[in-house]
């Protein structure tokens, strides 16, 4: 089957035997596979980039397996998200490893429903965590950070996948194989997560707007 | 279901929003942001929020959420991040694939050659020619014939003839051989 995909092109080139293909892929889907990793292992996850070096080697095994019915895109992510399970797996199962070195990378209720370690430590409400006024630029974006890495794990992952990688709600359904009204609920909850976490710098008076003015100037320039 | 049929579902909740439970009202309004409804349905929920000002502080808030992520800046890979995947992944290049077979028949040129100073020394002299024919030939023995071959055909080819060689072997095809 012959294609005007740019990606599937590459794919059945490298099908085919060309690995100069697989270089072009590799250093296409770099940044999007890290950046995947890091924001579903959690940004304090050690070993990030060995996972994504992990992933494009699945990648260069499994390169019969792909079928051109897929987007490329979504049959790389769905390796990678595979791969960071198995991190996941892989950390927990360890018997030797500290609880609170767990916890401050997955949280302290993974499988659970429930805002975690986050909530606790971006101390929204009554026990918040003091003064938001002045709150800006790293502190701002460090708060964001542990939010997101406190969010369920499937939460953070339609999370990571809709919004920092602009899959549609069908493309985060197939990477995780799971439905679209499945997709609909993490992402809902998952805002709602983050509002409860986040609530001071959401319905503050614009707490965080000069870090996120900053961060658009900077993409705009 | 299939991905028309969701986008059906989603096009009738978003058409019958004032009549939607709370929680899938909650989605159909995620929707609305994350700009999943189909245009005709995006303007429906628009005018029913100009008729809700509660729901539409709500949906202020979540694109504010939405918004603060883009504090959670990512890091670019390493800079031989890519080098390290092809290093795992892709054959080595054929220079390096020769280089091993050249460092054994060089190998083998330097046990010949300090094999046969040896010989002279331990001699003391020309010694009778049958001697030394049998030291050389013991000597020969201890290398694998097969560098024997590649050190006797390597020195003698002439420049041009070694680097056409060596470009040869790097065109060679992969698989073969």
């Amino acid at each position: 089957m012959r294609t005007n995909d740019t990606d599937q092109i590459l794919m059945q080139r490298f099908q085919e035997g060309d690995e100069s293909a697989f270089s072009v892929l590799v250093h296409k889907y770099q940044g999007l596979v890290l950046s995947l990793c890091r924001r579903y292992l959690g940004s304090r996850s050690p070993g990030v980039e060995d996972v994504a070096q992990e992933v494009f080697v699945r990648i260069f095994k499994a390169r019969m397996t792909y079928e051109p019915r897929a987007k490329v895109k979504t049959w790389i992510y769905s390796i990678t998200v595979n791969a960071c399970l198995n991190e996941i797996r892989r950390l927990r199962s360890r018997k030797n490893r500290s609880v609170s070195t767990f916890t401050a990378v997955f949280g302290a209720a993974a499988d659970g429903d429930a805002p975690y370690a986050g909530e606790r430590s971006t101390g929204t409400g009554s026990t918040g965590a003091g003064p938001t006024e002045g709150l800006e630029g790293e502190e701002a974006a460090a708060r964001v950070r542990a939010a997101v890495d406190a969010l369920p794990e499937q939460q953070r992952l339609a999370l990571v996948l809709a919004r920092f990688h602009h899959c549609s709600y069908e493309e985060v359904a197939e990477t995780m194989e799971t439905s679209v009204p499945a997709v609909k609920s993490l992402l809902t909850r998952a805002r709602e997560n983050l509002r409860r976490m986040l609530r001071d710098l959401v319905e503050g008076s614009g707490v965080g707007s000069g870090a996120l003015r900053r961060v658009a100037e900077a993409r705009e320039s | 279901m299939n991905d028309d049929d969701n986008r059906r579902e989603t096009h009738r909740e978003a058409m019958q929003i004032e009549r939607l439970e709370p929680d899938r009202r909650r989605e159909v309004l995620n929707a609305y942001l994350d700009d999943e409804l189909v245009p005709a349905a995006a303007r429906h929920v628009t005018v029913w929020l100009d008729a809700h000002p509660e729901m539409l502080k709500e949906v202020e808030h979540n694109r504010r959420v939405w918004d603060l992520l883009d504090l959670y800046e990512d890091e670019s890979a390493s800079p031989d991040f890519a080098a390290q995947v092809l290093a795992k992944t892709v054959r080595p290049p054929r220079r390096l694939v020769l280089l091993p077979r050249l460092a054994a028949a060089a190998a083998a040129v330097l046990v010949l050659a300090v094999g046969g100073l040896l010989l002279a020394t331990r001699s003391g002299g020309p010694g009778p020619d049958e001697t030394r024919d049998v030291a050389d030939l013991s000597v020969l023995e201890s290398v694998p014939a097969e560098y024997l071959e590649q050190a006797d055909a390597l020195l003698a080819l002439s420049d041009d003839e070694f680097e056409a060689l060596l470009l040869a072997d790097l065109e060679e095809p992969w698989g073969g051989g």
